[in-house]
């Protein structure tokens, strides 16, 4: 997931510092899902409250990519569908635990061959307009990542293991099914049954299932590419006004019904995100109390820290400070000269300063650690190496220089940076720009709109080519807690997409596929340790990904805001569980 | 964008002083009188500092200071951001402090931006002087058709919003065109931007001064001399409008430099990491100026400086070369 | 006086008219010319290709450029369909252009965005025009005095400060230093007036401050001038109290000038709200079209200059017709 460039992975991402993980939550079985495994301290919940009512007012520096939840891939925006999208299963709302739980189903199946998933749909689910919700609504939802033409910007799981390559699904667009229900692997004997014929063994299939992806869709309401405007909702609350780019507001689904939900409590009446502000403006407003809580979670702005970090007070009381997770990194284009050759990458991976990365986002309180790996240290399987070492991480320039001279550069050259235009990404930017004009790589920064920053600049690999974009600045976390869900994206030579793309680099390395089979299919813990180190180090080692961060986020919220808690399995605060009133 | 001061009054106050046999005396007795500014003769010498700071920028910085661009991580609480010590770690090395987040060497910063924004203000009102000069001239020479079309464009021009135009012009224009790239393409559309929505203040000036010429008789004589519009133009009616030019193009500078300062800092100016005074201005907005004032103050006292020192001298020539106008 | 007004009007709309070329030729001709595809100016920032093609197909930018300028001149009086044959857009009267990444027309972007920037301008300009031609005047009156050297100076350093220099200087020490205001924003009026004016007189006088100095200037010069006209010597001469000389005679003809240039200000002056939005945060016609052009969405950033050309030049036919009403020496024969 991107957060605020992250994706959402849920997962087991624990917090090393001081928050609990529960024992492996959801399923099991098959190797490559592995919830984190120690637990240090009990996790805990500020300012609990039942009590409901009042308008949760939410600040945002930018839109959601996408409120389509077939195509939204910000972890963010998977926190904020759950007010308006229920999916089959869903993570269960207590801190320190990605424990998946049933939402729409009645309970999270298991399976013995890994292929078979069956679901049962409780009685009762409604659609915002009362239509009730059948598996046929959840099989259409699913249909729809198929006609990637339109329907694009998610994770492609549904495609990659629903699939038959002999035969594949159109879409429901190019149905010639009257019904628009051709897809063959998924079963809806009834109304409230629908099973899961995977192509493959896949045993963290029911993580799947708590994607956006398999929320429901009304057929009749759906309008393709504008369904991003106007989606339906099955959660506890629906849309009232929606204004792209500026604010969207939900007030209560009166078609929900709490007893068919034991996850969302639903306090506040209304919620109200406001769009495009400045982020120094959110951090201004959080402080004087006229926002709630800042749906980046991200953190605060280096400025805003500073002040904070002076006012013991507000700090016990307001602040959060969370390892999220998530691993902060650079993207080298394997397509855009000179950095198909890998000496030049390699000279970039050795002349980044990653303590200056770590300044610019607000040190180790609000930045996080300096990194040397993709998989972070929550996530299972983590391994810690150092394939670019250099003098307190400040970057090698002696070998950096020398890679230069071995891609045939070694005067250096002139690239384009990517970056998205606010908050502290610019910083590092700027940082990258200074640390490889040490070694005579002339960079120019080019900044973007959040909101588009992934959809159109560097996930469209052909604007990347026509654009020279050689570098660009990136952010993920895992899906769910594991390294196949942090990583096959964004790694995955088969994953390369025109659109929607989130293997940027366009790194296509049989060594990093063929590993990361090996860790999926692994039957021992020890074969799957194995196969996941060897997927980081490939990865790393060919410099199209140079990790710079693990992340931290040091978030601040409203004096008014209750139950907040981080979730490992967005990666930040469970917003499903917000309230107002103390 | 801001207007040079007291501009659309002048029409009035126009000075109407024929020049041909007396060029020479109303120089001299121009510059007498502003010899006599004390407020003007410090800003001239102000300026002449400055300029000199702007061109001699490296040698001073390598004496006086750091590399503009070189970070300075180590100055830094790792926390904060923020300097170690007070005023943003003003010391003997660090005249001025240095940044936030990258410690870059303030004073640095400070000297290399005076040299972006008198290159980009000076050409810009070059070009403004250029064109208003010969528009302003052919309008009010030849008039009919000419002189409609042109005050008409200078209406124009003059009622648009120029900062969105200039802002759109820099976000149409790609990142390589006519042959220039990268910085160098940047300045160049930021001085075309900034020159051709400023060029009617000349235009109109230079317009008035020559329908007020056209009936005298020394233009009368030249033509009757057979001299041809061209000559007529550059070497009766130009040397008669140098002087006005001379001093509103004094007083267009300052609005340039502050057209150009806004454009930085809407975020359109020269690219990262080239040193602008406004681009300054936008970073320490960003929440640091709460914290660490003198981040703001630095460039923020360097426009205001450079932009009063050259309003001083306008309005210096223009009371110098002008008598009656002002006063 | 009939004359004079039509013949104003029909150089208003000749100007909107060129000023609408401009912008075309602005925000569709010379992208095109230079390599860029409008289209992807257009869709908001590198899109994939089918979002390319179908807005290609919605603005006609395969047609000719006057078949463009057409349907676009067409569109500002009687609306306009956007159709790429999936899907259709409707943009009512006027329409400045539609904002495909917003999907909405940008008319209605102008007119939510509108109460800010009018706010913040019209607060502004009623202060500036009050103290700079009421200090103007005393300037004047009491020339050489210390009022009149002490308004020099501050004229001067209000035009020598940038804007956004003063507005982050004021918000310094009104929000951070002095907490006065906690959280400056944007109020809207109909809510609740008092907060409205609250959190915008720190905006009003940074605008204000640049103005009020150039104004003071030239009512200054414009005052001492009529006080310098036969007509006030002659009411001297008369024995009226000099109260009555400045007040009755002299300072209606010195001030009418001051209207035109007005006028001719609004231009200015909107570029001055733009740079005080940024500032102060407030989300205005500044700010949109920034993030706008941020975004590459261009359709809002054509609307708003094509709005606020229009805005301008009536604002200024207005002020010549009412110029020409006051003072019978300005009309044309």
């Amino acid at each position: 997931m991107k957060r605020r460039v992250f994706l959402i992975r849920a997962g087991a991402l624990v917090a090393a510092a001081g928050l609990a993980l529960a024992a492996c939550g959801g399923s099991s079985g098959g190797g490559g899902s592995a919830s984190a495994s120690s637990s240090s301290g009990t996790p805990t919940i500020a300012h609990p409250s039942t009590k409901k009512g009042g308008t949760l007012q939410a600040l945002n520096d930018s839109d959601c990519d996408y409120w389509d939840p077939g195509r939204t891939y910000y972890a963010n925006c998977w926190d904020q569908q759950r007010w308006i999208s229920r999916e089959l299963v869903t993570f269960a709302p207590r801190p320190g635990t990605a424990e998946l739980v049933p939402d729409l189903a009645t309970s999270v199946p298991t399976s013995s061959d890994l292929k078979t998933w069956k679901y049962t749909l409780k009685k009762g689910i409604k659609f915002q307009d009362g239509t009730p919700i059948t598996s046929k609504d959840i099989k259409y939802a699913v249909e729809r990542e198929f006609a990637s033409d339109v329907i694009n910007g998610g994770p492609t799981y549904l495609v990659d293991y629903l699939d038959d390559p002999a035969n594949p699904y159109p879409g429901p667009y190019k149905d010639p099914d009257p019904n628009k229900l051709g897809l063959k692997t998924v079963e809806t004997p009834d109304d409230q049954t629908i099973i899961f014929h995977l192509n493959k063994a896949f045993g963290d299939w029911n993580y799947v299932m708590s994607v956006p992806i398999v929320a429901p869709v009304e057929k009749s309401k759906d309008t393709g590419a504008n369904y991003t405007f106007n989606p339906v909702s099955s959660g506890p609350y629906q849309i009232e006004k929606y204004v792209p780019n500026k604010s969207i507001s939900f007030v209560r689904n009166p078609n929900w019904d709490p007893s068919t939900d034991t996850v969302n409590k639903a306090l506040p009446d209304k919620i109200v995100v406001t769009m495009g502000l400045d982020l120094d403006d959110v951090d201004n407003r959080l402080f004087a109390n006229t926002g709630d809580f800042y749906v980046g979670q991200t953190g605060v702005q280096v400025a805003m820290q500073a002040k904070l970090l002076a006012d013991p007070s507000v700090r016990a009381d307001r602040t959060s400070d969370d390892i999220t997770g998530f691993i902060r990194y650079l993207s080298v284009m394997t397509k855009v000269k000179p950095f198909d050759n890998i000496h030049c990458r390699m000279a970039v991976a050795y002349a980044i300063d990653k303590t200056a990365q770590q300044l610019a986002r607000g040190g180790p309180v609000g930045g996080g650690a300096v990194a040397t790996t993709m998989i972070t240290p929550p996530v299972k399987y983590y391994s810690s190496f150092n394939l670019f070492p250099s003098a307190g991480d400040k970057g090698d320039v002696a070998k950096a220089k020398s890679e230069l001279a071995a891609c045939g550069q070694p005067n250096g050259f002139s690239t384009t940076l990517a970056s998205r235009s606010n908050g502290k990404e610019v910083a590092q930017a700027e940082a990258i720009q200074a640390a490889l004009a040490r070694i005579g790589i002339k960079v120019t920064i080019t900044k973007s709109a959040p909101s588009q920053y992934f959809s159109s600049v560097i996930g469209i690999p052909a604007n990347v080519h026509k654009n020279g974009i050689g570098l660009a600045m990136a952010a993920w976390g895992p899906d769910w807690p594991s390294p196949y869900a942090m990583l096959d994206s964004i790694v995955d030579g088969r994953k390369i997409l025109s659109a929607g793309n989130s293997n940027y680099a366009e790194l296509n390395d049989p060594v990093v596929d063929k590993n990361i089979d090996a860790g999926v299919s692994a039957t021992s813990d020890g074969a799957a340790q194995e196969a996941w180190t060897a997927v980081d180090k490939a990865i790393v080692g060919s410099a199209a990904y140079v990790p710079l961060l693990y992340d931290k986020a040091f978030n601040l919220f409203s004096d008014r805001l209750t139950n907040v808690y981080f979730t490992p399995a967005y990666g930040m605060a469970d917003f499903a569980q917000f309230g107002v009133v103390k | 964008m801001t207007v040079p001061p007291g501009e659309l009054a002048v029409e009035e106050a126009l000075p109407v002083t024929v020049v041909t046999t007396e060029g020479r005396s109303l120089w001299r007795s121009g510059f007498r009188r502003l010899r006599r500014d004390k407020a003007a003769m410090a800003s001239g010498i102000f300026l002449i500092i400055l300029a000199l700071v702007a061109i001699f920028a490296p040698v001073i910085v390598s004496l006086l200071g750091h590399p503009p661009n070189q970070p300075h991580y180590d100055l830094l609480d790792p926390n904060t951001g923020v300097a170690h010590g007070r005023f943003g770690g003003m010391s003997w090395h660090y005249l001025l402090g240095v940044e936030p987040v990258n410690g870059r060497d303030i004073f640095s910063r400070t000297v290399y931006g005076a040299r972006v924004s008198l290159l980009v203000a000076l050409l810009a009102t070059a070009t403004a002087v250029v064109i208003g000069t010969v528009l302003g001239m052919l309008a009010g020479y030849l008039g009919g058709l000419w002189d409609l079309v042109i005050a008409r464009l200078m209406d124009l021009l003059l009622c648009v919003p120029s900062v969105l135009f200039a802002i759109a012009l820099v976000a149409v224009i790609p990142n390589k065109a006519f042959g220039l790239s990268g910085s160098g393409l940047r300045i160049g559309v930021l001085v075309f931007a900034i020159g051709i929505f400023a060029w009617p203040y000349i235009g109109r000036i230079v317009r008035g001064q020559v329908l007020s010429l056209r009936e005298k008789e020394f233009i009368e004589a030249s033509r009757a001399l057979g001299a041809g519009t061209p000559t007529i133009l550059f070497r009766e009616l130009l040397p008669n409008v140098a002087a006005p030019v001379l001093v509103y193009s004094t007083l267009l500078i300052p609005t340039n430099i502050l057209n150009e300062a806004a454009l930085s800092y809407l975020g359109v100016g020269v690219r990262p990491p080239t040193a602008s005074w406004g681009d300054s201005l936008a970073t320490a907005s960003h929440g640091f100026f709460s914290i660490e004032p003198i981040f703001m103050l630095a460039p923020g006292l360097a426009i205001f400086l450079t932009v009063l020192a050259f309003n001083l001298l306008g309005d210096g020539l223009r009371d110098a070369f002008d008598p009656r106008g002002g006063r | 006086m009939t004359r004079f007004i039509v013949g104003r009007l029909i150089g208003a709309l000749v100007i909107l008219w060129l000023v609408s070329i401009f912008a075309f030729a602005l925000f569709f001709v010379i992208p095109k010319e230079l390599g860029n595809n409008p289209a992807v100016l257009f869709a908001g920032r590198s899109p994939d290709p089918a979002t390319i093609a179908g807005v290609t197909r919605k603005l006609g930018l395969d047609r000719s450029y006057v078949s463009q300028y057409w349907s676009f001149l067409r569109g500002v009086f009687a609306g306009r369909h956007f159709n790429s044959g999936s899907d259709r857009s409707w943009c009512p009267a006027p329409c400045l252009g539609y904002s495909f990444r917003n999907d909405q027309p940008v008319w209605s972007e102008i007119v939510d965005a509108l109460p800010v920037t009018a706010s913040l301008s019209i607060g502004a300009a009623v202060i500036f025009l009050g103290a700079g031609v009421s200090s103007g005047v005393y300037a004047a009156v009491r020339r050489g005095g210390w009022f009149d050297r002490l308004s020099a100076a501050v004229s001067l350093g209000g035009l020598s400060l940038p804007v956004y220099f003063t507005g982050l200087l004021l918000l310094l020490l009104v929000s951070y230093k002095w907490h006065i205001i906690n959280n400056v924003h944007y109020v809207d009026f109909t809510h609740n007036p008092a907060l409205w004016a609250w959190n915008l007189w720190p905006a009003w006088l940074v605008l204000s401050f640049l103005y009020t100095a150039n104004y003071s200037r030239l009512t200054r010069a414009s005052m001492i001038e009529t006080l310098g006209e036969d007509f006030v010597r002659t009411a001297r001469a008369k024995g009226l109290p000099e109260r009555a000389v400045i007040g009755k005679h002299a300072l209606r003809p010195a001030v009418t000038p001051i209207v035109t240039i007005f006028g001719l200000d609004l231009g200015v002056l909107f570029g001055g709200a733009i740079l005080t939005e940024h500032t102060f945060g407030f989300r205005g016609l500044g700010a949109i079209s920034i993030d706008a052009i941020n975004t590459q969405d261009l359709p809002v950033t054509m609307g708003v200059t094509l709005f606020a050309a229009f805005f301008v030049i009536v604002a200024n036919v207005l002020v010549d017709v009412a110029y020409a009403i006051i003072d019978p020496r300005v009309r044309p024969t």
